[in-house]
């Protein structure tokens, strides 16, 4: 008995570890459509936003800024959804990292537009928010954990009032390439608020000075 | 695909395989498991139960009693006394009478007991009952049958937790059970590497001819029956064979226990390693052996997993502290975040396992004719699924630094 058992054993254990594998390819491939989709809504939403931005010249600049400025609301609230799902679906150990990272590539694209399209409403409608670009690296950055601790916070405390990109520096995204290159980004993590440049590592306190010397109407701020 | 990922899969892989091989034997041999061979006559047996100073009273004379009113016709019993003499030595002589006697040797340790009953052992066949354990009546009946082929050399019981009161005792009451269902399945690729001190029987004139119970072996029934099976004698076991022993009541003694019992295996693993990777000792030379070992490694390798993303998670929440502050809805938020299960081949692989898992704790039962009794017995289902490979983990991790302790230090731990 005992070889055909062995080999019995082999062929059922390989045929579960192969579903396994194929399971985990396709459980990974979903999540990644999934994370796709998300991605193109968020696409979809910017383009709104900027055919809305360009029914200024039409419609009233009241009216027009009331959509606008919901818009960058919820252009920030998908972002920011998307940003935990992409972060959890990074950290998770998995068979296929290729896809994965030409997802990333484009999320950070959309990343950068939705950043675009918020800070345009921002200057035509005087909208009360800020935003923060947050330049990483997932290699040799120890700061980056704790700059990432940080802006989780503030995020946390301020809701709607601040909306955070975080943009992958190791991914060689041209325009990412092309924004540190604008707003000279030489360390990780740097930070830009509200478009002046804040490099390495940003304390609790110095991110909020920086934040409230912005708009002192914060719920961070001391009044 | 990265170095931890490919390490996991082998993990996965290796843990498929040996839980799935014991699933192939059991339904190909399942008519064969709970049917013992029916023995043509039933030849006089020994009973020797080792004694000593550390046994309880009231379990002696449980022993003594369980022997007495076995289910067998002609059966002696010889209570073995080893070691100093104290009062429990005079509690003995009670029971002296027509089928008992009582013999002692100044000799610590139960091997030379054993050694010193053989020499009064008349029978070709005996038995050992350690002195905190208990026949069921039917014992002697389920062993006695596999003698009957002249290459056996000892037969094993079916071992269960006499009495679980405590939590631990509750968790090595679903051990034993599935240690009934391994060793059965074992015993089919004449794997076998113990015969335990609880109620095994053996044949005389084999342990005579390799020499008796090694007086120097920390666990001599694994080293005899190493012996055995490196002179090509059958080990087998019937798990119709009932024996209760008592099992460690508190955490300490039972970390303390397989300490003696790990660092045994290893001793033995090494006295024996000409065994390992050696088609002359079949399935335990070819993969029993080298599979024990690579288990304790995939254990590390495990919990050292597991220890690494914890102390992880749980510096990412002291930093958190430390770098805003204390803030309830964070921490909870942080809390939230680490239950999401990510859609990956883990998730696939666990739900297997957990299929697995639960289908050999029933065949476990079945295999040890124990009941369901989800009810009565749920804390010992709960604590056995959610705590055990955990203890596993820290009895070797006791037992690696042990080992290391004494090849530093070459002192030599008391057992």
């Amino acid at each position: 008995m005992e070889k055909s058992v062995y080999i019995k054993t082999a062929v059922i254990a390989l045929v579960i570890f192969i579903a396994g594998i194929m399971m985990g390819l396709w459980l990974g491939q979903a999540k990644v459509n999934v994370l796709e989709l998300t991605t193109s809504d968020l696409k979809d939403s910017v383009d709104n936003a900027e055919f809305q931005f360009a029914l200024m010249d039409i419609l009233k600049p009241e009216i027009a800024c009331n959509y606008l400025i919901s818009t960058a609301d919820e252009l920030g609230k998908t972002s920011d959804e998307l940003a935990s799902e992409v972060e959890r679906y990074e950290s998770a150990q998995k068979i296929a990292e290729s896809d994965f990272v030409s997802l990333k590539r484009d999320y950070t694209s959309t990343l950068i537009r939705d950043w675009v399209a918020v800070e345009k409403i921002k200057k035509a409608c005087e909208g009360d928010y800020v935003t923060i670009l947050y330049f990483y690296s997932n290699e040799n950055c120890e700061d980056c954990k704790d700059q990432g601790i940080i802006l989780t916070y503030i995020k946390d405390k301020l809701d709607g009032n601040v909306m955070i990109f975080p943009l992958d520096t190791d991914l060689d995204v041209s325009t990412v390439n092309a924004l540190e290159e604008s707003f000279g980004v030489q360390t990780y993590p740097s930070l830009v608020i509200e478009n002046s440049l804040y490099s390495g590592y940003q304390s609790l306190e110095e991110v909020t000075s920086a934040l409230c010397a912005y708009n002192n109407n914060l719920e961070i701020c001391e009044h | 695909m990265n170095l931890d990922t490919t390490l996991t899969l082998g993990v996965v892989f290796f843990m498929l395989y040996s839980s799935i091989l014991f699933l192939v034997i059991y339904v190909d041999r399942k008519g064969s498991i709970r049917k013992d061979p029916a023995p043509k006559n039933k030849p006089p047996v020994t009973i020797v139960v080792p004694v000593y100073q550390g046994d309880k009273k009231e379990l002696i004379e449980k022993a003594v009693r369980s022997c007495l009113e076995l289910d067998y016709p002609q059966k002696d019993v010889i209570i073995s006394w080893n070691g100093p003499r104290n009062d429990n030595y005079d509690f003995c002589k009670k029971f002296e009478g027509k089928c008992v006697n009582l013999i002692s040797t100044e000799k610590p340790g139960k091997a030379a007991g054993m050694n010193n009953a053989l020499r009064y052992i008349k029978t070709e066949f005996f038995c050992c009952l350690d002195g905190d354990s208990v026949f069921s009546k039917a014992a002697l009946n389920a062993m006695i049958g596999y003698f009957e082929n002249p290459k056996v050399s000892a037969v094993t019981s079916a071992m269960r937790v006499y009495n679980p009161k405590t939590l631990i005792q509750k968790v090595q009451w679903m051990e034993y059970l599935f240690a009934i269902y391994l060793r059965k399945l074992m015993s089919f690729l004449d794997g076998i590497y113990v015969v335990p001190g609880p109620g095994s029987a053996y044949r005389t004139k084999i342990v005579n001819e390799l020499g008796g119970f090694d007086e120097n072996n920390l666990t001599e029934d694994m080293e005899i029956a190493f012996r055995m099976q490196n002179k090509g004698y059958k080990i087998e076991n019937s798990a119709n064979a009932y024996v209760e022993t008592s099992a460690p009541e508190h955490l300490w003694q039972l970390i303390r226990q397989r300490m003696r019992w790990y660092v045994g295996f290893f001793d033995n693993f090494v006295k024996y390693r000409f065994f390992v990777l050696n088609p002359k000792y079949g399935s335990l030379g070819m993969y029993i052996l080298p599979m024990s070992v690579l288990w304790v490694f995939v254990l590390f390798y495990t919990f050292g997993k597991l220890f690494s993303n914890a102390a992880e998670g749980l510096s990412y929440g002291i930093r958190t502290l430390m770098l805003t502050g204390f803030n309830p809805d964070l921490i909870w938020m942080q809390f939230l975040e680490s239950l999401h299960v990510q859609p990956t081949f883990m998730a696939w692989f666990l739900a297997v396992f957990v299929v697995i898992g639960i289908t050999v704790m029933f065949l476990s039962l079945w295999v040890s004719g124990e009941k369901v009794a989800i009810k009565k017995r749920y804390v010992h289902y709960a604590v056995y699924f959610s705590a055990y490979s955990f203890l596993v983990f820290i009895f070797w991790a006791a037992a690696v630094t042990y080992l290391v302790a004494r090849k530093v230090t070459k002192a030599r731990l008391k057992w």
